[in-house]
């Protein structure tokens, strides 16, 4: 498997793509989240040096300026001197106390780069000023906005730390995910690549789960089950085609040998040359005609056939003929009517009809019936007493040039069934053979 | 009898019309479709036996030219196209009549006859009559020397192809096609059994049968010699 083919694979594509969106969401959300954090701390720092500038006015209104001096100095000089800074300006505008030397506007916040007072090494830090003005002079408080900062860059490491864990994550999964599909793929590559060389048992044999691919899988071993079966009954059929019409051909070349001797007989072995090649053609066209049914090509689905009289004309015809073979036929009931080709219809009850009087027996009585059928639609039963079929080849004698009874194969062509089946198929209906104890009973269902 | 014979497979064209003109008819023969419409166009034939895939113009091209043209030409289908559908195609294109290949010579000599017979037949008639036997088309009975005879439907058509056709030679699939058409393919024993039922209601009682067998070819119907 080739890392190319995973990598270009449409699960890890999906990843990637949605990689992607969720790089560019995450980048937007840092921007705002940085922007959030810093709006919120600056202005809790500006309430606390608002705060510290209320107390030093106060000392200075309260306690004098002398006071103030001395608390300014000790702030200073404090651990909050880091923070904080400050400066006490007289009347004259001499610079009195605190650790920074500067005299922003009073009344207006601003921010100022600061180096701050007795830090040596200490880098220069933004500070956030105000000033305001006494009756001693000017009180500068401020303080430094390194935490703000702070919180914004460690904030900003997380989220991209977030981002670089889930993409890799997603990266990981999409490969795993690609891979995965990448073998099931080439599984179903393979398997049809055996197919196509011949190999009809080849299955991709997938699993049990629910994945598109699964269930294509799936679905593709189904049809391959049913386009096995259909290239070994072709395959039954092409070998029982070839074998059967071997016989007469054989019969044929015997017959006119004999011929080639003239006389009486010669005339006659060339009568029946001819009558075994006239046969010959039936067969090959009854094949034909199953071929074409079987194909679609043949017939005007879209007629209405009316039964009761189809099933009148079939036993006009037919019941002579019974007679003869010292057997009855008669219609028990003959209702409805169904869309389909009539010819076809005709010929499949001419096959089942012929059928039974060519195996039933002497003393048989066969039975038409045409009625709608408790599962919708319409069924027409050809059924007789004779002597049935043994329920182990009532499938095979739906197949081509099967004969029951393999002693008197000079018997019909084989073919009257398998064209039955094909006709049934063409109309989407559904033919059963059962046993009508005794006798055979043939049901073919129409879709209503 | 002129025919106009339109087909493309050499030697089925010229055994067929040896065949033909040894029966006395004259026989022109084409073997593309464009070169017989033409001809037949300006030419008055008795009868056309076409093929139905040729080059020019395929049969029923052929068919639907001559009746568009007003022409009532009786036209046989002499075509390998075996199948139902294919015949029902060809009639319904205006065929009158349809042999599939392989056939024997018999059965086209007959169809042939029948064909260049029918205009000249009491298609209109009511009654039907050969020698002593009398067919009434419109009460649907039968009689013999008088004597009424009860039949069954398929035996009454039978009898009224033949009597129709009285003196010519009618094949075992041109029976079938005529009584029982062209949709579906019953076998010979069908004919077979409605016929001796039939031979056994208006031949057998009497002296002299109507209805006679002719070897390798069919039945024939005609009063006694």
């Amino acid at each position: 498997m080739l890392r190319a083919e995973i990598l270009s694979g449409a699960p890890f594509r999906a990843v990637i793509r949605s990689a992607a969106v969720f790089v560019v969401i995450l980048a937007v959300m840092s921007a705002l989240a940085v922007r959030l954090i810093d709006r919120s701390m600056t202005e809790e720092i500006r309430q606390s040096v608002a705060e510290m500038e209320a107390t030093l006015v106060d000392v200075d209104r309260s306690e004098g300026p002398a006071e103030l001096r001395n608390q300014v100095d000790a702030l200073s000089r404090s651990a909050l001197g880091a923070t904080f800074v400050h400066a006490v300006y007289d009347r004259a505008g001499r610079h009195v106390a605190g650790n920074v030397e500067l005299r922003p506007e009073p009344g207006v916040w601003q921010r100022r780069e600061l180096l701050p007072w007795r830090r040596p090494g200490a880098v220069p830090e933004t500070y956030l000023l105000h000033a305001v003005e006494t009756g001693e002079g000017l009180i500068v408080t401020g303080r430094s906005l390194g935490i703000v900062r702070a919180a914004e860059r460690s904030a900003l490491w997380g989220l991209i730390l977030t981002g670089v864990v889930v993409v890799c994550a997603m990266l990981l999964f999409g490969y795993l995910m690609s891979r995965d599909s990448q073998v099931k793929l080439e599984r179903i590559e393979a398997t049809l690549d055996l197919v196509a060389q011949g190999k009809a048992g080849a299955r991709i044999g997938a699993g049990e789960g629910s994945g598109q691919i699964d269930r294509i899988s799936r679905r593709i071993d189904a049809r391959l089950d049913a386009l096995e079966a259909l290239m070994a009954a072709t395959r039954r059929t092409a070998a029982s085609v070839a074998h059967d019409l071997r016989r007469p051909l054989a019969r044929v070349r015997l017959s006119l040998e004999r011929a080639q001797d003239g006389g009486a007989a010669g005339q006659a072995a060339l009568e029946a040359a001819i009558a075994d090649l006239d046969s010959l053609t039936a067969v090959i066209g009854t094949i034909l005609r199953i071929a074409r049914i079987e194909a679609g090509e043949a017939g005007d689905m879209a007629q209405q056939v009316d039964l009761a009289a189809l099933l009148a004309e079939l036993a006009e015809t037919y019941a002579p003929v019974a007679e003869d073979a010292g057997q009855s036929l008669s219609v028990a009931t003959a209702k409805g009517t169904l869309h389909g080709d009539r010819g076809m219809i005709a010929q499949m009850l001419v096959n089942l009809i012929q059928n039974a009087i060519s195996h039933a027996g002497p003393g048989a009585a066969i039975t038409l019936s045409a009625a709608p059928a408790p599962e919708g639609g319409v069924a027409l039963e050809v059924t007789d007493t004779g002597r049935g079929i043994a329920p182990g080849q009532m499938g095979e004698v739906l197949e081509p040039f099967f004969r029951a009874d393999a002693a008197r194969s000079g018997e019909g062509s084989g073919l009257g069934l398998p064209l039955v089946k094909a006709i049934a198929a063409r109309h989407g209906a559904t033919l059963e053979l059962a046993d009508n104890g005794p006798g055979l009973r043939v049901r073919v269902t129409f879709p209503g | 009898m002129k025919i106009l014979f339109a087909e493309d497979d050499k030697a089925l064209a010229s055994y067929v019309r040896a065949g033909l003109e040894e029966e006395g008819h004259v026989v022109d023969h084409f073997a593309d479709g464009r070169d017989a419409l033409s001809f037949c166009l300006y030419n008055p034939c008795d009868l056309a036996i076409l093929d139905r895939m040729m080059p020019g113009m395929d049969g029923i091209a052929l068919v639907r030219a001559l009746r568009g043209a007003g022409s009532e030409i009786p036209v046989l289908f002499l075509t390998g196209l075996a199948d139902v559908d294919d015949r029902v195609e060809g009639l319904q294109a205006g065929a009158d009549d349809y042999l599939t290949k392989p056939f024997h010579f018999v059965e086209l000599s007959a169809r042939v006859a029948a064909l260049t017979r029918r205009r000249t037949s009491h298609a209109e008639a009511t009654t039907l009559s050969v020698h002593d036997l009398e067919l009434d088309l419109l009460g649907r009975t039968a009689r013999r020397q008088g004597q009424p005879i009860p039949l069954q439907n398929k035996e009454f058509m039978l009898l009224e192809v033949l009597m129709r056709n009285a003196g010519r030679v009618l094949t075992r699939t041109m029976l079938l096609d005529r009584v029982w058409n062209y949709s579906f393919e019953p076998n010979t024993t069908v004919l077979e059994t409605h016929m001796s039922r039939l031979r056994a209601k208006i031949d057998k009682p009497f002296d002299r049968p109507l209805i006679h067998t002719v070897r390798n070819s069919g039945y024939s119907m005609h009063a006694p010699r």
